[in-house]
């Protein structure tokens, strides 16, 4: 049976969620958890994961901050909406850093973001899946308020078969992200990607978004990705000039299979409460993004 | 720290700054400025994925590879002080600047 989860932020969710796995014997197939507002986290919950995650970390394992984390989808550093033409300078500065990651000893797979703005199609060439989500949240008035999922995006296709500015124009409301390449290059065990597809609704002026995962690691990863993506559902959503609606995030498999999950459940459940709204915007120029950093984080209970 | 690494190391942070400059649409004695009211080029700190941006314009000037964040340890590139000390050693000294 399949377990659905409602949160009100994305500490809160996360929380409920863990809560359920837990209770479940460390893990659920088929999980599905709403955040009704991906502006808000809790801070609370967040610090006792990082806390825990600090524990975790040995010589032969290194876990990233939940800030790293998010950046995997979403780096905020690269995002000044007080800047004209902000949304292209994002895309832009993505595309050189994945340029700089190509010669990565660590590279691995890629990343969540470099597979939004240069998709490996089976072509060869690379599709930019969020200039083009972009471009269709800001093409005006939906005419089929039913279409719900629309399969622009696959591997071998390019946008270009689209007239962007012509009568033809296929005015949809729901757009696609596609994150999971070619099965035989991807079709790991673990590893990554996890992250498949993202699906976005424009609905009564907000945008909303649903995320489908294979797999989640709910200690070191679900808090991080809920962060990211909500992250790149404000920027969609003010980019394009509309309300951020709600988030979905669909998992085949979530486990929280890391040792001290009965502590860390207990110490989130006690530091609950301490609800903000999320960073989304690059801070001031220079300045130090260390209190995000995991070795930075303060004791917790 | 010989005499070429520290030309080198001159013409390597003015690059960054031409980086950071194209980066964040600002004109280079704007990032200057910034650099000056944050206490100078050891105190003025660069996120991970903007340091990848800049490294990748580094590349593009110096027509060479160099370090990706994705490979450093955060206390690496840190600053911008710190990441010119990571790009010059990766620099073909027979390269002209």
């Amino acid at each position: 049976m399949a377990t659905f989860i409602q949160g009100t932020d994305i500490g809160n969710a996360w929380l409920h969620a863990f809560e359920a796995i837990h209770a479940n014997g460390g893990s659920i197939v088929n999980l599905a958890v709403e955040i009704s507002d991906p502006r808000r986290e809790d801070l609370g919950v967040r610090r006792s994961i990082e806390v825990a995650l600090m524990r975790m970390n040995d010589s032969e394992k290194s876990h990233q901050s939940i800030h790293t984390v998010a950046n995997t989808i979403f780096p905020i550093a690269l995002y000044r909406p007080e800047i004209e033409g902000a949304a292209e300078r994002f895309i832009a500065n993505a595309l050189k850093s994945e340029f700089s990651r190509r010669h990565a000893i660590s590279k691995q797979w890629g990343s969540y973001l470099g597979r939004l703005v240069a998709y490996p199609s089976r072509d060869g060439k690379p599709t930019n899946q969020l200039e083009f989500v972009l471009r269709q949240l800001r093409s005006g008035p939906p005419n089929f308020s039913d279409l719900y999922e629309v399969p622009i995006l696959a591997p071998g296709k390019s946008d270009e078969m689209i007239d962007w500015d012509g009568e033809a124009r296929d005015n949809a409301d729901s757009v696609g992200a596609v994150l999971h390449g070619d099965v035989r290059a991807d079709a790991r065990w673990r590893g990554g990607p996890c992250l498949a597809h993202i699906s976005l609704t424009l609905e009564a002026g907000a945008v909303s978004m649903v995320a489908l995962y294979r797999r989640h690691s709910y200690i070191p990863r679900a808090y991080g990705n809920f962060l990211g993506l909500a992250r790149l559902l404000v920027f969609l959503s003010v980019e394009s000039g509309h309300d951020v609606g709600n988030l979905l995030v669909v998992t085949g498999h979530a486990v929280d299979d890391a040792p001290g999950r009965k502590h860390l459940l207990d110490s989130a459940k006690e530091n609950q409460g301490e609800v903000a709204d999320i960073e989304w915007r690059a801070r001031s120029l220079g300045a130090s993004w260390s209190d995000l950093e995991l070795a930075t984080v303060k004791s917790s209970k | 720290m010989s005499k070429i690494d520290e030309v080198i190391g001159v013409a390597t942070r003015s690059a960054i700054v031409q980086g950071l400059a194209e980066a964040e649409g600002l004109d280079v004695e704007a990032i200057e400025l910034e650099i000056d009211q944050s206490g100078g080029d050891a105190n003025f700190y660069i996120d991970s994925k903007l340091a990848e941006v800049v490294i990748a314009l580094v590349e593009v000037m110096y027509g060479c590879e160099l370090p990706s964040p994705a490979d450093l340890k955060r206390d690496q590139y840190a600053t911008l002080e710190a990441i010119v000390s990571l790009i010059v050693p990766a620099i073909p000294h027979r390269l002209e600047i």
